[in-house]
């Protein structure tokens, strides 16, 4: 039988203050942490709540038949821990169910497979540990942060005992091969790659609402259907945040989520899946070779959202350039802060992408400009530089 | 006096300027002031367009600045629909005018005088002069309107000689004199040569022209720039004054940097006039030789993503650091970190923020291309296309001690008489010129 697998994906970053130079040395926040709060909370009450809720009621009308995964990234997840238990506690009660599975990411939402092949290994550890610790599950598949796929990087991801990996569902990844089946990791051929379908996952992301027109459960579910040839499994994945606040309940996407699961339930066609049963139950069609790096993002799918002008990529490698020192100091605190900067959503914000995609960059951006994510993120990088200095001056003296 | 900006709400020199020189002239003379938008009528401080922040600012500042000296401002009332309610001009006759008009309508008719952009009138008031479109892409009509309400607010004032600043002031300085045959002393701050580069000769160039043939006397701010009146305006020597301009006196402090490495500064507008990449490209071949120098570059404006780019592309984000548009406290706490100053502008009519480097004891790198090169001898030039001379200049005042202390020194005594009052006697002895 035909299936569905779904995923969330749930991240929040720590967004910056604009460090100014002035700040510098003055040991500033870096963090804009009212902010972080203050959107967490409203996300937390538009969306995760009240979806997570018709989720549950989804899975007990369903007796279990209905499932679906989550990928909270490391730093949501804390987050949470700190402002919004309740929510934690949501997610925890989806787990219980045993219906829905956890995938593995990296811990900071972070580049890093592409910077430093130790340092995403530890990332990978660190999200597994706390995936364990609040969820009480094992995750089995992994995602990396938006996406972001390359053969190079299935080793660390294998080496971690994964499964899977998800990737998208695109042309540089496939090529004319079938989106809505599974296929194999080049070299470690016995991890599968799950290629997300996002024709039909951004008809709900991006297109749910457009000017006038609203997408509605029923023809949703008729282009679910029509892809029900035996073997398939159509495979979707969306921010978590389209359910609630990307688009609002009053808009309807709520009722749109339920009613399209419970028709394509109805049909009698189409079963749901979580990513480790569709590996179990359906065939792979063949290995994919990806040398190059591809991604969900804007209309490239690669990596040019994050690393593509020269302030992004400045930032990173100074970024990366910074780990030895970072970890030989053995300062938790600043390990933290290295750390929580790596975010990817920092790199996103300076974008000087236009038209459509620049439109979705700048939607997400605190920032008033790429330039002004950008002056804040190197003067956070200088003042911490600043501060190694002092630190290493301290430690020689002692 | 017929003005554009004046403090708190300044963009940049100009309003600096004619704070000083006006502050320093009411204590001699009567002086009226008209610009388009000021916060200091205390009945005027709802301000349209200013944040909350600023708005506090000009609160304090206001407490500072003596605003009930003899000048009076004169705030234009944008509550007043003046397309409507401005009464018709008396003297038609002086409309008729054989300069190249700019308003050619003006010349051609005789009717009584229009507004050349007319918009449909309607019901809400005019919401005019906000600091925003004081530069904004209307500000060719906002001069218009400035010129319409200029003619009703003189009315029935006497006064004896018309003294405009700069270009957008020009036209109603001109319609002020034709209108009431009193002289015309045009103040120039800065030209659109400085500004857009030699091949400019766009209409705000044909407005200066326009306004130094109508002017009686052409005040320049340096001889530099009455060099470029003259070669490239086609004014009469004989008609040009200069005025240097006077400073502020600066309490100079030290202020401790938060890091070791010394500091070379940047301030000034990011357009093409200020030469912001060119100053990247200075930090660079200094750089080079001494790795281990910071820049900051305080300022905003359209070169301001290009000039960020092209730091993070020579991968500088972390030598060069951006402070956007800073207040007067910034600025000084800046100057009073720097190590050297400078000022690598293609064309700079004077160079006000130069003297506050010099009060604050920082040694200067100037662009030869300016005012400062006459007034300064203890500061180091090049021209303003050859970095390589800039960064050597740098280079020596970081690592030659002597050569600083003599810089500093020197600098100290050439601006001793760069003071307001000293302009205002200038002025002074101007009107007197005119008037006997």
């Amino acid at each position: 039988m035909p299936s569905v697998c779904l995923y969330f994906q749930v991240h929040q970053p720590r967004r910056l203050h604009n460090i100014s130079f002035f700040d510098l040395g003055k040991q500033p926040d870096y963090f804009n942490d009212e902010l972080n709060e203050g959107i967490l909370n409203k996300v937390s009450d538009n969306c995760y709540l009240p979806a997570n809720k018709l989720l549950l009621n989804l899975i007990k009308t369903h007796q279990g038949n209905f499932k679906c995964s989550f990928s909270l990234s490391g730093l949501v997840i804390e987050q949470l821990a700190k402002y919004r238990p309740d929510v934690i506690a949501s997610f925890k009660a989806l787990a219980d169910t045993k219906c829905v599975e956890f995938l593995g990411e990296t811990y900071y939402h972070s580049l890093a497979a592409f910077y430093n092949r130790e340092e995403f290994d530890r990332q990978i550890k660190l999200h597994k540990k706390a995936v364990r610790k609040y969820f009480g599950v094992e995750p089995k598949v992994f995602r990396n942060t938006e996406l972001l796929y390359q053969d190079a990087i299935t080793e660390t991801v294998h080496s971690n005992g994964y499964e899977g990996i998800w990737i998208e569902g695109s042309e540089n990844n496939l090529g004319k091969a079938n989106p809505n089946r599974i296929y194999t990791c080049h070299p470690h051929e016995n991890m599968v790659l799950i290629p997300r379908n996002f024709i039909l996952s951004d008809e709900i992301a991006f297109r749910f609402h457009q000017k006038n027109s609203t997408l509605k459960a029923d023809q949703f579910t008729k282009k679910l259907l029509q892809l029900s040839a035996p073997q398939n499994s159509i495979n979707l994945g969306l921010d978590y945040e389209t359910f609630g606040e990307h688009f609002h309940q009053e808009e309807g996407i709520l009722s749109f989520l339920s009613q399209w699961i419970n028709n394509s339930m109805a049909s009698g066609k189409l079963e749901f899946l979580t990513p480790s049963e569709t590996i179990d139950r359906h065939y792979t069609v063949k290995k994919l070779i990806v040398p190059h790096i591809t991604s969900w993002a804007d209309s490239e799918k690669n990596i040019s959202a994050w690393v593509q002008n020269d302030m992004q990529k400045e930032c990173i490698e100074k970024l990366y350039s910074l780990r030895d020192i970072i970890f030989k100091l053995k300062n938790r605190s600043l390990q933290e802060i290295w750390s929580a900067l790596q975010c990817s959503d920092h790199f996103y914000y300076m974008s000087t992408k236009r038209h459509a995609d620049g439109e979705v960059h700048n939607y997400f951006s605190p920032f008033d400009s790429p330039h002004s994510a950008y002056i804040a993120y190197i003067n956070v990088l200088t003042d911490l530089e600043l501060t190694i200095d002092k630190m290493k001056i301290y430690k020689v003296e002692e | 006096m017929l003005g554009w900006e004046y403090p708190p709400l300044v963009n940049g020199g100009l309003g600096i300027a004619c704070y000083g020189l006006s502050q320093a002239l009411a204590e001699k003379t009567d002086l009226s002031f008209i610009v388009p938008k000021s916060a200091a009528s205390p009945k005027n401080m709802q301000l349209i367009g200013l944040n909350e922040k600023q708005h506090v600012a000009h609160e304090v500042e206001n407490e500072s600045v003596a605003y009930n000296k003899l000048i009076k401002m004169h705030q234009v009332d944008v509550e007043l629909d003046p397309y409507q309610q401005l009464p018709l001009a008396k003297k038609e006759k002086v409309q008729e005018t054989k300069s190249q008009g700019i308003f050619t309508k003006k010349k051609k008719s005789k009717a009584p005088y229009r507004p050349v952009p007319t918009p449909p009138p309607t019901s809400s008031p005019y919401t005019t002069f906000d600091i925003q479109d004081l530069y904004g892409n209307d500000l060719l009509k906002n001069t218009t309107l400035y010129t319409e309400l200029v003619i009703a607010e003189t009315k029935d004032m006497d006064f004896d000689v018309i003294h405009c600043h700069d270009w957008m002031t020009i036209p109603a300085g001109i319609e002020l004199k034709k209108r009431t045959g009193k002289p015309l002393v045009v103040q120039i701050h800065s030209l659109e040569y400085d500004r857009s580069g030699p091949e400019s000769n766009g209409l705000i160039f044909q407005i200066e022209k326009w306004g130094m043939e109508e002017a009686d006397y052409v005040v320049p701010v340096s001889n530099y720039t009455g060099r470029i009146a003259f070669s490239r305006y086609g004014v009469n020597p004989k008609k040009l004054f200069t005025i240097r301009n006077g400073m502020e006196s600066i309490l100079p402090y030290k202020k401790e940097k938060p890091f070791k490495e010394p500091l070379v500064v940047f301030v000034g507008r990011m357009t093409q006039q200020k030469a912001p990449l060119q100053f990247i490209e200075i930090a660079q071949r200094v750089l080079k030789k001494k790795p281990n120098t910071r820049f900051v570059m305080a300022g905003t404006g359209n070169l301001l993503p290009e000039t960020v780019e092209s730091g993070a592309h020579q991968k500088l984000g972390d030598r060069i650091h951006f402070t956007g548009q800073l207040n007067r406290q910034q600025l000084f706490d800046l100057m009073a970190m720097a190590d050297v100053y400078c000022m690598p502008s293609m064309s700079e009519p004077f160079g006000l923020t130069a003297l506050e480097a010099v009060q604050f004891k920082v040694p200067c790198v100037i662009s030869a291309q300016s005012g400062m090169y006459e007034l300064l001898k203890g500061a180091l030039f090049a021209d303003h296309w050859n970095t390589g001379a800039f960064a050597e200049h740098i280079i020596s005042l970081l690592s030659n001690h002597k050569l600083r202390t003599k810089c500093v020194s020197q600098a100290s005594k050439d601006i001793e008489s760069s003071t307001w009052e000293n302009a205002a006697d200038r002025a002074l002895a101007l009107y007197d010129k005119i008037l006997n």
